[in-house]
């Protein structure tokens, strides 16, 4: 399976798999554990090292194949028909500690995969891996498991992802310096995972790298387009019941060693499959839909709207977006393109978020949990002994700090267009010419 | 849904303040006992605490300006979260959000981290040293609900 799932059909380097990436994560937190043992004089045993390894090594072992869309869809999917009017009942009385939802996120999935699957467990026990305590530090259960190692803002898993990401896309975004940010790892007096001082530079650099990262890959024009397609594509099949990701499903194939085979070879040789099955041929348009996926023709972009400003404009880029929303019909009416291919996206986020794992942009009246989530950078010695630790955006010194007031505003519009190129980029121009004429006070950009 | 959620357990949408994001994951931590959400909670330094409820809310405060809710649970959902929702009412004169992080703590720690009845109360006293006074009512609530 792909990490940036159709991402290499627009970097064409950048398909390198979850397996390299999973890899590199458990590279990186024996790394971190072996520097944590030696700034701090933490007594960590060998087997101790091991287990986070092999739980950074499983870590990404639960994500569906094109991760990210495919489990939205199916979480909204099995939610929506399990819990709300209307919908299927569910008459299983699992409880949350020993039961099973209507579908799994990638996180629970993955535990489920470790406890059930056999071929996992073969390994285990001949290495004399006890899966409880393996078990324990993948799903951040043990009080005194250093969680962050696996699980926050900058653990191993995005200190592997972004150098990788860099090195094979061929953008130099995320180049950052994890060597050293790995050998200042140590804990705080509260035994907090965090950073020496001198690495404040570096941790600053990567969260701001992180920004430019995702601009230039997960929100690149194409990537977007290509993704809402799948979405709507695995939206429908799931609707038709094409695909089956309930949890009663997901669990039967974990049990039967076909988790492994559930890739993303085989949602393509599905969708090659759906493109000519007669039941997809009556949703409208969702051959065409699939089609966008497996030829590369996917919507195009139309106009867009982007800019950095304040977060308190936020409420102005609403406006935007309701703006566009309200045209659609008339749009798709005027220019005879059915409204199921017109499509806005939008993100306002604050700087400090993109590509953040956590949804705090600042550390401002946060709760000891959610803290605990954020970059920290060891302090100073306290009045009453022992170091405390700040979250990095609370230093005053650093860029990321003087970058939590502004956020990123982008609002786009894609049609998925028919015909050869030339004919494509007439309509396009059909269609940008109407939308420029209503509203001519909208703040596009140039394209 | 998550919304749906907390409009049937009575606790108000908002996150505001850190003190309605306690009250939420909490309150919900018992909401998904109730009925699986799928939301999985780990221990952090203070508490039993899930990563994706954090991002659930903040999806959510972000939507509720902008999106009207339309949809409602079905009956079978509703009852279960009427059956625990008793639970999430503090005796008198407790603080709500202490109650909620209480029982919450208590019950992760003895179902969750399966730690033996004096280690999890060790464990809640270390690190929630002013909330111990409220931990043997937490454990008969609990044993009233089943729970433990």
């Amino acid at each position: 399976m792909r990490q940036l799932g159709l991402a290499h059909l627009v970097f064409p380097g950048a398909g390198y798999s979850r397996f390299a990436h999973s890899v590199g994560a458990c590279h990186v937190v024996g790394m971190m554990i072996e520097a944590l043992r030696r700034n701090t004089k933490e007594p960590i045993q060998d087997e101790q090292i091991q287990l986070y390894r092999l739980a950074a090594l499983l870590h990404d072992v639960g994500h569906y194949p094109f991760s990210h869309a495919l489990e939205e869809e199916i979480d909204n999917h099995y939610k929506g028909t399990s819990f709300l009017a209307g919908g299927a009942i569910r008459n299983k009385e699992d409880t949350a500690i020993d039961g099973e939802p209507p579908s799994y996120n990638h996180e629970l999935l993955g535990k489920r995969i470790i406890e059930n699957d056999s071929e996992i467990a073969t390994v285990l026990k001949a290495h004399n891996v006890n899966l409880e305590d393996l078990k324990a530090v993948f799903s951040k259960q043990d009080p005194l498991s250093m969680t962050a190692l696996i699980s926050s803002d900058l653990d191993c898993d995005r200190l592997d992802y972004l150098r990788r990401t860099a090195y094979h896309a061929g953008t130099p975004y995320g180049d950052v310096d994890i060597g050293y940010i790995v050998s200042q790892t140590t804990l705080d007096k509260d035994r907090r995972v965090c950073f020496k001082n001198k690495a404040l530079k570096a941790a600053d650099h990567l969260l701001v790298s992180r920004y430019y990262d995702y601009l230039q890959l997960p929100f690149h024009k194409t990537v977007v387009a290509l993704e809402i397609a799948l979405k709507e594509v695995f939206r429908e099949l799931l609707k038709l019941g094409y695909i089956d990701c309930s949890s009663d499903a997901i669990l039967k194939r974990i049990k039967e060693s076909q988790w492994k085979d559930f890739d993303d070879q085989h949602v393509i040789s599905l969708f090659r499959q759906a493109v000519t099955d007669p039941k997809v041929q009556q949703v409208n348009g969702l051959q065409k839909k699939i089609q966008s996926i497996l030829l590369r023709t996917p919507p195009k972009l139309i106009v867009a709207s982007e800019r950095i400003d304040d977060t308190i404009r936020k409420k102005d880029h609403k406006g935007s977006v309701q703006q566009l929303n309200d045209k659609l019909d008339s749009w798709a009416k005027e220019t005879g393109i059915d409204r199921t291919f017109w499509y806005v996206w939008q993100r306002s986020l604050q700087l400090t978020k993109i590509g953040a794992k956590v949804p705090f942009s600042d550390a401002k009246d946060l709760g000891d949990e959610e803290r605990s989530q954020l970059v920290h950078i060891l302090g100073h010695d306290t009045q009453n002994g022992g170091v405390t630790s700040t979250p990095l955006i609370e230093c005053q010194n650093t860029l990321i700090n003087s970058l939590s007031e502004k956020a990123y505003y982008g609002i786009r519009l894609y049609v998925l267009l028919e015909g050869s190129e030339p004919e494509k980029a007439a309509k396009k121009k059909e269609i940008q010419r109407i939308i420029y004429k209503e509203l001519p006070d909208f703040p596009f950009v140039q394209l | 849904m998550l919304k749906l959620f907390l409009d049937e357990l009575g606790q108000d949408s908002s996150i505001a303040s850190m003190k309605d994001r306690k009250r939420i994951q909490k309150a919900m931590y018992f909401g998904n006992l109730a009925v699986d959400l799928g939301y999985r909670y780990s221990w952090y330094l203070m508490g039993p605490y899930s990563t994706n409820l954090t991002r659930d809310y903040y999806d959510l405060s972000e939507a509720l300006e902008t999106d009207k809710i339309d949809k409602s649970l079905n009956d079978n959902v509703k009852a279960k979260l009427a059956q625990i929702k008793p639970l999430l009412t503090p005796p008198r004169g407790v603080d709500g959000v202490d109650w909620l992080e209480t029982v919450a703590s208590v019950h992760y720690l003895q179902k969750v981290s399966r730690l033996s009845e004096a280690d999890a109360r060790a464990r809640f006293k270390q690190s929630k040293p002013q909330l111990d006074q409220y931990y043997d009512a937490g454990v008969q609530a609990l044993r009233k609900f089943k729970l433990i």
